[in-house]
């Protein structure tokens, strides 16, 4: 399994632990990356002031991972949605790619279609399966109760490339529950993390994810796992959108991978765990300290 | 950031992107916003409804009555989180998250300046092709507790991709922003 890898602006230039955690769980599945030279933003967030500049900007880097031969994968949900909603009207409307090749080669660039765009979620639950994280598991969380955070770019739109059910996704409760975790249902699992109103209103954007937490805490759920840079910020930074509440927040909320890697018994600080600005630290401990009666 | 903006709004004379435009909102309309029944499902789940009155099924109605300048004008286009459930739950197979976004791109290719945040991100765009330099950030180990200021490669992270030739770029994306609204439109 080998991919040309897309990281995007977030987890390039802070999400750190997030990649550190995705390189270090992945390659011991047997995932390869190959690290492109010249990646750009993929344009999510100019997608609806310049619809062609979004285009090209995602066809710039689709076309040079094509040049590496392989498929590409995204970590971030919003790269995913961006490049798959580009590669889709691009593969679809044949002007449009002229247009876009046009201004591509003054960089010696070419969007061809040759390569599939793919997601981490895809990568964990389709693509290596379930059984072979189970063998790959040394630990488990029994009674840890877990809550999924897709992220809206995640599963929709619908019809841009393979993804989860936009209404009732189950693959990150899936991966979940592998970790030996319980992923109860939350009336809340589809709300936005808030983070594309963080360009519009940043008290409102906070008041989404606090509002988010605040529901997760007061079920008394334990922990939130995400797949994306923006929507980790959102929740992790309890500080900030627990004060746009007027709210005490602190559930440890972690990439999939950084609790993923913990059941592989991983060190945490190769998970970036030290970088979480929720509680984590009782998710590492989880079920190690069990005090004495 | 004016610059930005203007540049794109000076691409084409103003009567050619008014008649590109006029074709746009057409086509929006007759293809799929004629079938909007104001079953307002997709208001029931927008996430910016209850925080900041954004209804797009009045949007629908408005549009489809014809209001588009005091749309264009309105701030509540801005509000929309492009969570995509609109898109996702309509019965009827409309898109209200495409009409915000359309009526977005034209107010900007008219010359609006979009809202602060979004015209900071494209400067940094041009100047860099990616939203930010790679900051350093606090990391603190679980085992040690020691706290260090860290980038990418104290991370163990191989070094940021990014363009290699940044004037090159520069100039294939403003050729791209500014042909946003000619002749094909997207
Ligand atoms: S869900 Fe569709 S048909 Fe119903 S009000 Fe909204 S846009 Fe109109
Ligand atoms: S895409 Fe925009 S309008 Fe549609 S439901 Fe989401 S926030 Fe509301």
């Amino acid at each position: 399994m080998k991919y040309a890898l897309y990281l995007g602006c977030a987890i390039t230039t802070e999400a750190y632990s997030y990649e550190m955690s995705a390189r270090e769980t992945l390659s011991r599945l047997g995932v390869e990356f190959v690290d492109f030279e010249g990646a750009s933003c993929c344009g999510v967030t100019i997608r609806s002031i310049n619809p062609f500049a979004f285009l090209y900007l995602s066809a710039r880097n689709i076309a040079l991972g094509e040049a590496t031969g392989l498929d590409i994968m995204t970590f971030c949900t919003g790269c995913r949605m961006t490049l798959l909603e580009a590669k889709h009207v691009l593969d679809h409307n044949e002007k449009m790619k002229e247009r876009v090749n046009a201004v591509l080669a003054s960089e010696g660039l070419e969007y061809r279609g040759t390569s599939q765009v793919k997601h981490i979620l895809e990568l964990l639950h389709d693509i290596i399966g379930l059984e072979k994280i189970r063998s790959s598991l040394v630990r488990t969380f029994p009674g840890l109760k877990v809550v999924p955070h897709y992220g809206c770019h995640a599963i929709r739109p619908s019809g841009i490339g393979p993804q989860d059910d936009p209404e009732d996704p189950q693959k990150l409760d899936d991966l979940i529950r592998l970790l030996g975790a319980e992923a109860p249902y939350y009336p809340q699992k589809l709300d936005c993390c808030g983070a594309p109103l963080l360009l519009k209103n940043d008290n409102a954007a906070f008041t989404l994810s606090g509002q988010k937490v605040k529901s997760i805490q007061d079920y008394g759920f334990n922990a939130i796992v995400t797949i994306c840079p923006s929507c980790q910020k959102m929740l992790d930074t309890q500080d900030i959108c627990g004060r746009t509440i007027g709210a005490t927040l602190n559930v440890p909320t972690l990439y999939y991978t950084q609790l993923l890697g913990l059941a592989m018994g991983t060190d945490p600080d190769r998970l970036g765990l030290g970088m979480n600005i929720s509680p984590v630290k009782r998710i590492i401990e989880w079920g190690k300290t069990t005090a004495p009666a | 950031m004016a610059n930005l903006v203007d540049q794109m709004s000076a691409a084409e004379s103003a009567k050619d992107v008014y008649r590109l435009e006029q074709r746009m909102l057409r086509e929006m309309k007759e293809n799929i916003t004629d079938q909007c029944v104001q079953c307002v499902k997709c208001t029931a789940g927008c996430p910016a409804m209850k925080l900041l009155e954004l209804h797009p099924h009045e949007i629908m109605a408005l549009f489809n009555l014809g209001f588009t300048e005091e749309l264009l004008r309105s701030e509540v286009i801005w509000t929309c989180l492009t969570c995509f459930k609109c898109k996702e739950r309509c019965p009827q197979k409309v898109a209200p998250v495409d009409v915000i976004l359309l009526l977005r791109s034209i107010a900007v290719a008219r010359g609006t300046p979009p809202p602060a945040g979004f015209a900071s991100v494209l400067q940094a765009l041009m100047d860099r092709g990616i939203i930010q330099e790679p900051v350093e950030v606090m990391l603190k180990s679980v085992k040690t507790g020691k706290k260090r200021f860290s980038d990418r490669s104290g991370c163990s992270l191989p070094a940021a991709s990014r363009p290699k030739d940044l004037e090159k770029f520069k100039e294939a994306f403003t050729n791209a922003l500014v042909q946003a609204m000619s002749e094909e439109g997207t």
